[in-house]
């Protein structure tokens, strides 16, 4: 009864229309407006399907030369398809530069992996956090204190937007992607954060050789399979502070004062989300102040304060180099030559750096690591790689590495390995003593000699080979001797001793 | 909030939505409406000004209540001069106090009596200029007998801050505008359609053209001491060619959002750079402040009623104004008197030739040099960087073209758009209208046209992440 009633009064509005000219007015008049906005989306709709094409293929990509925070998710993503990460290092290019993931994995028997992007802030490391645990599930989880700075995502430009985008391009989870989106651009950048063709228009008049590489797909950045990981890592300083610079701080005093160290409440605010979503997936959060050159900085203690009120050491685990830097020995080679503010670490310093953090996490936190150098996938990652033989031992004699001797008593000494291997056109060779069974401050007065047999241009004659020991090199279990020869290669070690 | 942010494009995708189906159906709402967001616009670049359009609003809305009720002429005069002397009172504390300040200071100090000046940091209100001349000529108007008093306040303050023209004009007369706000007028497809043409055809104009020839214009004009040669004439004729594209760009996208809004601006542009005299060229070049100033100075001075020499005298100081007018500084004053005495000397000679296609062309290139030559002036800070650049026009310059932001092969772009550009002013100035060729076509033609547009700002505009939005020049005035 209801329905035939409604069906009435529709039937009487209809007829009511048409009778009544003005209403009829009402009919058209939106209908050209409508066909106005109907041609207005399906005209957006084709200059956005236009403009995604462009992006989707990738035509105004920028180079992927040095482009770091891509290769690191490409091989992040490569890497977590079938392997676990253990330790998940966070921060932006001070961390990328300061520590070294293959002398921390092959110290600690663990995977290591640093996610960062150059010049960016504890905003990004959150998101790349949350992303990260997408594909990994981190025991713990080392944040550089860096990436805490004065920042406010809003009102980033220049280079600071430049280098958030990055970051932001490199990830590869749409869906997080687009709920960062706002937390990390202002609206007016929205739309250059997620399109190529917006932000390299500009290629057709600077850059046609890259539109033309990108065209014809030359640009690619996936690591090879069987490509040495570089889990994050990026070398970009091999040698240390030059006499000119070290005259600068002499002359001119720190660049950095402590005490102009600020932050902000957004600092805060994700400093907070990082801790409840380490929190929530149990999983260890450790802060990680990497050092800069002790001249460099200025009132430190002003800075420590001040970040102490963010990252109350009480509360949280936190490794400050800076304050510990006579204690890892770091040195004018632990640092970029450089007096501008930004100072990273070279690769000497790194492998300081990451010895002290494997002693941190292992000595100090105690915290239960899994043992993954039993594993044939680390090994198959780690052996013969930067860092191996420095912290484990030879498995089997071969192409890769010798093991001379091993676990052997000469004298007062305990020679837990003796290892030779080829690196770089240098013959290396490596003596590790035992830590446990000699003090450091004796060792440290005395020169470590071997006698051994070596070859020489073809000729194997005895030797008495001084060694020499890197304060760098630090591993957990035992004291570091190095040797490295062009020419001179030890076939047998018959002695080891030490002289004045 | 500028037209060429991402800002403005969705406070507009709003408001034309909220405007067409929710308010244009009711007068009062819909003058409420734009009233607001008008006002929003405004306040989004600072909020504290809102009071001052509001308070000059409301002063002219009842004095010109007042003007008309009066019968008594001199009282008539005296809220007229209340009128102009609190405007342009508020005019000149704003945009000219610090300019006279120092320039008192630096004639007594000439004669000889050195007087100690303090700085004057005055913020200049954006758009201050054009709001304060679109509510002057309403009083004025109403004096005159020429246009009856708006008595509901709400139409009157909606028409002196309507969006789409309050920072950089057209300056509206209330003859045209007001009377848009007193009916609504049902917007149809074509109108629509054309406004969005316009739009984009300004965005294209502004983000294409104009801001990729600021790449030249400024760091050429930064570095004027080393700017010679063809650099220099390069930096002229580009800051010539930004500058109509800059603020024709500004009143296409006013006009065609004014349009898709339901309201008619008027003409602030017709192809100025084709004017073969220079009383052409006025005619043509900021149309809504050229026929200001003839009307409301000119002609009350007695125009060319008077014998010559009050001609040339009432053009000489509607110019010296003009120039004031554009900026608080020496050099506008100068800009001014230049294009006066073209105006006044040249044109006579001008118009004997310029019957003939030849000599059409030959006086074409005298009005847009010698424009182009004053202009050295407008965008200058100071004479002194004036005269630099003028002594150096013909030395040899030690410089490349390409030293000044762009590439030989963008600098080779630009000339092409520019070449493209003006025939096909040419063709619309001598033939017919580009647009109505255009809604003539078949859609196929007409939506690759539209889409051409689009992707050619976008492709080939001059913007990036790294840029800021670039302000339109006349955002200064």
């Amino acid at each position: 009864m209801k329905a035939k009633s409604n069906k009435i009064n529709k039937t009487a509005s209809i007829n009511k229309i048409s009778a009544t000219p003005v209403i009829s007015e009402k009919i058209t008049y939106p209908k050209t407006i409508g066909t106005f906005l109907k041609n207005s989306l399906i005209m957006l709709f084709i200059v956005g399907i236009i403009v995604i094409g462009l992006d989707f293929n990738g035509l105004f990509d920028s180079s992927e030369i040095n482009y770091h925070s891509k290769r690191t998710w490409e091989e992040f993503y490569t890497f977590t398809k079938d392997k676990e990460i253990d330790v998940l290092l966070l921060g932006n290019s001070h961390i990328y530069t300061g520590i070294n993931p293959q002398g921390l994995s092959t110290s600690l028997g663990v995977n290591s992996f640093i996610i960062s992007a150059p010049g960016t802030h504890l905003g990004d490391v959150y998101f790349n956090f949350k992303e990260a645990l997408r594909r990994c599930n981190p025991k713990v989880v080392v944040v550089e204190t860096y990436a805490i700075k004065d920042f406010d995502p809003y009102v980033l430009d220049g280079s600071e937007l430049s280098d958030q985008i990055k970051s932001f391009v490199s990830r590869k989870n749409f869906w997080l992607k687009f709920i960062s989106t706002p937390f990390l651009f202002s609206p007016t950048n929205y739309l250059f954060a997620w399109s190529s063709l917006l932000r390299n228009h500009s290629f057709i008049f600077t850059d046609p050789a890259q539109i033309k590489s990108n065209a014809n797909k030359i640009n690619t950045i996936v690591p090879a399979p069987g490509e040495e990981y570089k889990l994050g890592k990026f070398i970009r300083f091999v040698s240390g502070l030059e006499p000119e610079t070290l005259k600068k701080y002499d002359e001119l005093g720190s660049p950095v004062n402590g005490q102009d160290f600020k932050y902000s409440n957004y600092t805060k605010h994700y400093l907070e989300k990082i801790e409840s979503l380490a929190l929530k997936n149990n999983i260890k959060l450790v802060f990680l102040t990497l050092p800069m050159y002790k001249k460099h900085i200025d009132n430190y203690e002003l800075w420590k304060i001040e970040l102490n009120s963010l990252i109350d050491d009480k509360k949280y685990a936190w490794l400050d180099l800076q304050d510990k830097y006579d204690e890892f020995k770091f040195d004018e080679n632990s640092f970029e030559n450089t007096y501008e503010a930004n100072q990273h670490m070279t690769y000497a310093g790194s492998i300081a750096a990451s010895y002290a953090l494997a002693a941190f996490l292992r000595n100090d936190l105690k915290i239960p690591l899994p043992q993954r150098f039993l594993e044939n996938k680390w090994l198959e990652i780690f052996y013969g790689k930067d860092s191996y033989f420095e912290n484990c031992s030879v498995l089997s004699n071969d192409a890769l590495g010798k093991s001379l001797v091993r676990n052997t008593q000469y004298g007062n000494l305990y020679v837990k390995e003796i290892v030779s291997y080829n690196r770089r056109e240098n013959h290396v060779l490596l003596v590790k003593i035992d830590k446990n069974l000699i003090d450091e401050s004796f060792l440290s007065s005395k020169k470590l000699m071997i006698t051994a047999n070596a070859n020489v241009n073809g000729e194997t004659n005895r030797y008495n080979i001084e060694l020499f020991k890197d304060p760098a090199w630090n591993p957990l279990e035992h004291h570091l001797y190095f040797h490295f020869s062009t020419d001179l290669e030890v076939l047998e070690v018959i002695d080891v001793f030490l002289t004045n | 909030m500028i037209f060429n942010s991402i800002d403005f494009g969705i406070f507009f995708i709003i408001v034309f939505l909220l405007n067409t189906f929710v308010f244009n159906k009711n007068l009062k709402y819909r003058n409420i409406f734009l009233l607001v967001v008008s006002y929003f616009f405004y306040g989004w670049w600072d909020w504290r000004f809102l009071i001052l359009i509001f308070f000059s609003s409301m002063l002219d809305f009842f004095l010109g209540k007042k003007i008309d009720e009066e019968q008594n002429p001199v009282n008539r005069k005296w809220l007229l001069a209340v009128s102009l002397g609190i405007n342009l009172g508020l005019l000149g504390f704003f945009k000219y106090a610090g300019f006279f300040v120092e320039s008192f200071t630096a004639a007594f100090t000439f004669f000889g009596f050195p007087i100690k000046s303090y700085a004057i940091n005055i913020i200049l209100p954006v758009g201050i200029s054009f709001y304060t001349f679109q509510t002057l000529s309403y009083t004025w108007d109403i004096y005159k007998r020429q246009l009856k008093p708006n008595h509901d306040v709400l139409r009157f303050l909606a028409f002196v801050s309507f969006f789409p023209q309050l920072v950089a004009g057209p300056i509206e007369r209330a003859s045209h505008l007001l009377p848009q706000f007193d009916s609504i007028k049902k917007i149809n497809y074509q109108q629509l359609r054309s406004g969005f043409l316009l739009m984009a055809v300004g965005f294209f104009k502004k983000i294409v053209i104009a801001d990729r020839l600021a790449r030249f214009v400024d760091p050429a004009f930064a570095d004027y001491d080393q700017l010679a040669g063809y650099s220099a004439i390069i930096a002229i004729l580009f800051f010539t060619l930004q500058l109509y594209f800059d603020f024709s760009a500004y009143s296409n996208i006013a006009i065609g959002c004014g349009r898709m809004l339901g309201f008619e601006l008027s003409l602030n542009f017709n192809k100025p750079y084709l004017s073969t005299s220079f009383s052409d060229f006025w005619r043509r070049w900021h149309i809504s402040l050229s026929s200001w100033f003839k009307d409301y100075v000119y002609i009350p001075l007695g125009g060319n009623k008077s014998g010559k020499f009050f001609t040339i005298r009432n053009f000489l100081i509607v110019f010296l104004l003009s120039g004031l007018w554009h900026g608080a500084s020496w050099n506008f004053v100068l800009w001014g008197l230049f294009n006066g005495l073209f105006l006044i000397i040249l044109d006579p000679f001008i118009n004997k030739f310029n019957k003939f296609t030849l000599g059409k062309l030959f006086a074409g290139i005298i009005v847009f040099s010698c424009w182009a030559l004053s202009l050295v002036l407008f965008r200058t800070s100071n004479f002194e960087q004036s005269k630099i650049i003028y002594s150096q026009i013909f030395i040899i310059s030690s410089k490349t073209i390409d030293s000044y932001g762009l590439s030989i092969k963008e600098l080779n772009f630009t000339f092409t758009i520019l070449i493209f550009y003006f025939i096909l002013e040419w063709i619309e100035l001598n033939f017919s209208s580009l647009s109505d060729w255009l809604f003539k076509r078949n859609l196929l033609l007409r939506w690759a046209v539209y889409i051409l547009i689009i992707l050619s700002i976008i492709i080939l505009g001059s913007y990036g992440s790294e840029m800021n939005d670039k302000q339109f020049i006349y955002f200064q005035f």
